[in-house]
């Protein structure tokens, strides 16, 4: 019991330790969207796809005539906004999470590649990275979903291959900094082979720019996903997207603001609190501010 | 200004203390300094890292960083440099206290040429002319042996060596004729024969100018070399002081001593060195009494109990040790 | 131990395809022999080429021209499959302390590395033996759990050496161990490193600017300036009887951490080091050496032997002596 409590306490001593600075703000909201992404079908008031014809259009709650039942009101075919609006960060961050990752995992790979054997092949990755950095996004997305069809599947692929090259410049740079270090040179002095170097000491001082610029990516993301979802070629209905609420609520704007508002709001505040948070991370894990 | 041929001192600094507020209690980067540098000497301050003297150098232009908290009093030509507002500091750096630091490659802005570079601080500092500060800008440039100095003027600051850099800054430095010029471990960042003409140089500018030099550094070669006078820190204390010479050939604090015998020397033909055992003190956490004592070969149970205050070794000499405690004189070898 | 001859390393600038070929001449047509269980100095300033002659030595670049022998093993190139073996035999200690232990390795992996490498030793063996050789250096052998940032810059350069001997290696490379360190801190690293070399055998390429520091830890000494090696002889007569202007230059500037000895058989110097892009004509010391004439410029000087195992690179060493002992 007391053991448990102990342990309990060295685990929020090192948590609070490890926040250290953290802006409350930005991190609450951060919790707060990844809690309701995953907790979504357990904490929504209302089924978010259920038709309700009374809450057609009701106003939010603090409006005259709004009601508790639909906090945030309700939308054209009477569905909650709230419920949506949770059901949409569910989708969002699964989205973007499969996105970055995909998008990581080639950009740093390729990275890794063309910082450590240079030469040629070097050249070769990092002129096609600047080409693909040159593309404008939107243009290449609709270009790869005319080609493959609008599915969840296929915006995650979309966004991966538009996004790989900033994380392959990114390592590269990385990887030519940290490979002239006196510790590499000295790894391979004690007889390393120069892949286990990649692996054992070239990548793990890499890898909090890498968790750094995925943070930031992550609100970048979002914004992608609600423009390709607002265009109609992202996210299709049945599925729920926060660009998909915008594009639906648009024709409402008049009469009935919050079928865009809320949504944008949503995407304004997950956005804008991920980026905060990950200016903070990145102060925080650079190396040049130590733990002291 | 210059003028003033009175034997006053350029700079007095008695019993100078900075301590840095954090958030884990107070550090005393600078503990109870005192010196006085006359008109045209050149004073060494040496120590190895920690031990306060680059503090020190930027508590006396008062640039220290807003947590520092310092005491004690530093005059410069009588005046009370320590109750001075930021503007009149302002006005005293750059015309009457002038530095030169330690990386030339940093030092200047890339963008400019030299010559507007040089030409700014003049003409922030100084009520010249245009011509006046062309004409003084050429002729400190001469006085620093820069070859060709109107093309030099005219080059940008990549386009000059470390040593070459280091001379023009030297140069910027003295052109307005100031009181004392810091020099903080001036030729660090330099091969061995530029430093070399580094130290020739400062040794010609205050035998042409009369300006009085602080050289911070932790190479005792080039105190050696250059200075009249030496004031050795440990964790932030001064712990002995002295005419360079007899430092060096009678040293008379245990540090002192410990650090000169740790040296080796050209044509010295031992196969050991006599080593200072242990590291150097945290200063956030030092020891009660004498930061050396756990290193101090002589160290007493007294030592571990206080730290003394500096006794008098000889003229114009001091040393915080109780070896030297008049009380007790005679004892130690 | 080593045997070099001609050694050249040559860094090309650019290689844009239709830019002219530039090259950095790092290392030009050095030769130089270190015999077992001895220690040899290379000293001079940067740019000299000595940091370049140990990576050439530690097979960290391929030579560009030049034969050399390493502790049995031929490095111009290296047979493959040998390079494991290599390894075992040469080790080296860096300049920079912070910078030679990986900050995300625990002292038991980063003292360990080329135990667990070379022989596979792993687990409770690795910490006994990580142990023992943090004892040998003077360690606390409770710092096999610690991080590299947790310790001094002194007590780092230990690390790097309980590293490097953990091979049992014959020869090391030292580059510039203790010119990073505090100056109270240099003796005991200095005093290690000799007490090393006579316990364990070793053989030692040390590498450095300050030429006090290199006679305290060398046998034979060579001094290198622009890529070539200008003077090459035993530690005491070098210091006694320099005799290229360069090394009186040099000895001039260290001497002021001595007592005055006068001053008599150095020289001082202006100017500074050309560029090795595109290095003078002949000998490459020429256009600082106030002794320079005209043959300076249009005949590269050999390295000769003017005495019993004294070599040196000038045209006129024997005049500048007579006028300088005059």
């Amino acid at each position: 019991m007391s053991g448990a409590s102990a342990f309990a306490r060295a685990w929020t001593g090192r948590l609070r330790e490890g926040m250290r600075g953290a802006p409350v703000l930005a991190t609450g909201l951060v919790a707060l969207f990844v809690l309701a992404a995953v907790f979504a079908p357990w904490i929504v008031p209302h089924d978010p796809a259920e038709q309700n014809f009374l809450a057609s259009l009701a106003p939010p709650f603090w409006e005259a005539e709004g009601s508790i039942s639909n906090l945030l009101g309700g939308d054209n075919l009477g569905r909650d906004i709230l419920s949506r609006i949770i059901y949409g960060a569910r989708l969002s961050l699964i989205i973007s999470l499969f996105a970055i990752a995909l998008a990581g995992t080639v950009g740093v790979l390729l990275g890794l590649i063309a910082g450590y054997v240079g030469g040629a092949i070097d050249s070769l990755i990092m002129r096609i990275v600047d080409a693909f950095l040159a593309m404008p996004f939107i243009l290449m997305a609709l270009g790869f979903v005319a080609a493959l069809g609008p599915s969840v599947t296929n915006i995650i692929i979309v966004m991966g291959i538009t996004n790989w090259a900033r994380y392959a410049r990114l390592v590269r740079g990385e990887v030519l900094s940290v490979k002239s270090r006196d510790y590499v040179a000295l790894a391979r002095v004690a007889g390393q082979p120069r892949w286990r170097i990649g692996i054992k000491h070239i990548l793990p001082n890499v890898t909090n720019s890498i968790i750094v610029l995925a943070t930031l990516d992550l609100g970048r993301v979002i914004i992608l996903e609600s423009s390709l979802s607002f265009l109609g070629l992202g996210v299709q209905p049945p599925d729920i997207s926060w660009g998909l609420m915008l594009s639906d609520g648009r024709a409402y704007t008049t009469v009935a603001w919050w079928l865009t508002v809320m949504p944008g709001l949503a995407i304004l505040l997950a956005v804008l609190s991920l980026n905060i948070f990950g200016d903070w991370l990145r102060d925080r894990l650079d190396p040049r501010q130590a733990r002291d | 200004m210059t003028a003033t041929a009175a034997p006053m001192a350029v700079l007095e600094v008695e019993n100078l203390s900075v301590r840095f507020r954090a958030r884990r209690g107070d550090v005393p980067a600078v503990d109870g300094v005192s010196f006085r540098l006359a008109p045209g000497e050149i004073l060494g301050v040496v120590g190895e890292s920690g031990c306060g003297k680059s503090t020190l150098c930027s508590a006396l232009t008062r640039l220290l960083p807003d947590n520092a908290v310092v005491t004690g009093s530093i005059r410069y030509r009588g005046e009370e440099l320590l109750t001075k507002t930021a503007s009149e500091m302002r006005a005293l750096r750059g015309r009457e206290i002038t530095m030169v630091l330690q990386n030339p490659m940093t030092a200047m802005d890339p963008l400019f040429t030299v010559g507007s570079q040089f030409d700014e601080v003049l003409r922030y500092n100084s009520a010249m002319s245009a011509a006046e500060r062309g004409a003084r800008a050429l002729e400190m440039l001469r006085l620093v042996h820069i070859p060709s100095p109107t093309e030099r003027l005219a080059s940008y600051p990549h386009q000059m060596s470390g040593g070459m850099k280091q001379r023009m800054l030297t140069a910027m430095a003295t052109a307005l004729k100031p009181g004392l010029l810091l020099a903080d471990e001036p030729t660090t960042a330099l091969d061995v024969t530029i430093q070399e003409q580094i130290l020739r140089l400062l040794a010609e500018i205050r035998a042409t100018l009369g300006t009085a030099i602080i050289l911070v550094t932790h190479d005792l070669g080039i105190v050696r070399r250059l200075t009249d006078r030496v004031v050795i820190m440990y964790a932030g204390r001064a712990v002995e002081t002295g005419e360079t010479e007899t430092i060096f050939t009678e040293p008379q604090h245990p540090y002192t001593r410990a650090l000169l015998a740790s040296i080796p020397r050209i044509g010295q033909t031992n196969r050991r060195l006599t080593a200072i055992d242990g590291q150097i003190p945290d200063l956030a956490s030092l020891p009660p009494g004498c930061a050396f004592a756990p290193r101090c070969p002589q160290a007493m149970a007294r030592c571990t109990e206080a730290y003394p205050s500096p006794f008098d070794t000889g003229p114009n000499r001091t040393a915080r040790c109780w070896l030297h405690d008049p009380a007790q004189r005679g004892a130690p070898a | 131990m080593v045997t070099a001859e001609g050694l050249v390393k040559h860094f090309p600038l650019s290689r844009r395809p239709f830019a002219e070929k530039r090259v950095v001449h790092a290392v030009d047509d050095v030769g130089f022999t270190v015999g077992a269980g001895e220690t040899f100095g290379l000293v001079g300033e940067s740019g000299c080429g000595k940091t370049t002659i140990g990576k050439l030595l530690l097979y960290l670049e391929p030579l560009t021209g030049g034969r050399l022998d390493v502790a049995g093993h031929s490095l111009s190139p290296l047979a493959s499959g040998t390079e494991r073996a290599f390894r075992r035999d040469v080790q080296a200690v860096f300049q920079d302390p912070y910078g030679a232990l990986n900050p995300r390795h625990r002292v038991l992996d980063v003292v360990g590395e080329p135990l667990t490498v070379q022989h596979g030793v792993r687990g409770a063996a690795l910490r006994e033996q990580v142990q023992e050789l943090l004892r040998i250096v003077g360690l606390p052998t409770r710092a096999v759990d610690q991080y590299p940032h947790e310790f001094s810059g002194g007590m780092r350069q230990r690390l790097a050496i309980a590293r490097a001997i953990s091979v049992r290696p014959k020869f090391m490379v030292l580059d510039e161990p203790v010119s990073a360190l505090d100056v109270s801190i240099r003796a005991q690293v200095l005093n290690l490193l000799r007490d090393l070399q006579e316990e364990l055998g070793l053989t030692y390429l040390f590498i450095a600017h300050d030429l006090a520091v290199v006679e305290f830890m060398s046998d034979r000494v060579g001094v290198m300036y622009l890529g070539r090696m200008v003077e090459l002889a035993d530690a005491a007569q070098l210091y006694r009887r320099p005799l290229h202007p360069y090394t009186r230059a040099l000895l001039r500037a260290a001497q002021a951490t001595d007592l005055p000895r006068g001053g008599r058989d150095t020289v001082a110097i202006e100017g500074e080091v050309p560029s090795p892009i595109n290095p003078p004509s002949g000998c490459r010391f020429r256009t600082r050496c106030p002794f320079a004439q005209a043959r300076c410029a249009a005949e590269v000087p050999a390295l000769t032997e003017v005495e019993e195992g004294h070599r040196i690179a000038c045209h006129f060493h024997a005049e500048i002596e007579a006028k300088l002992t005059a």
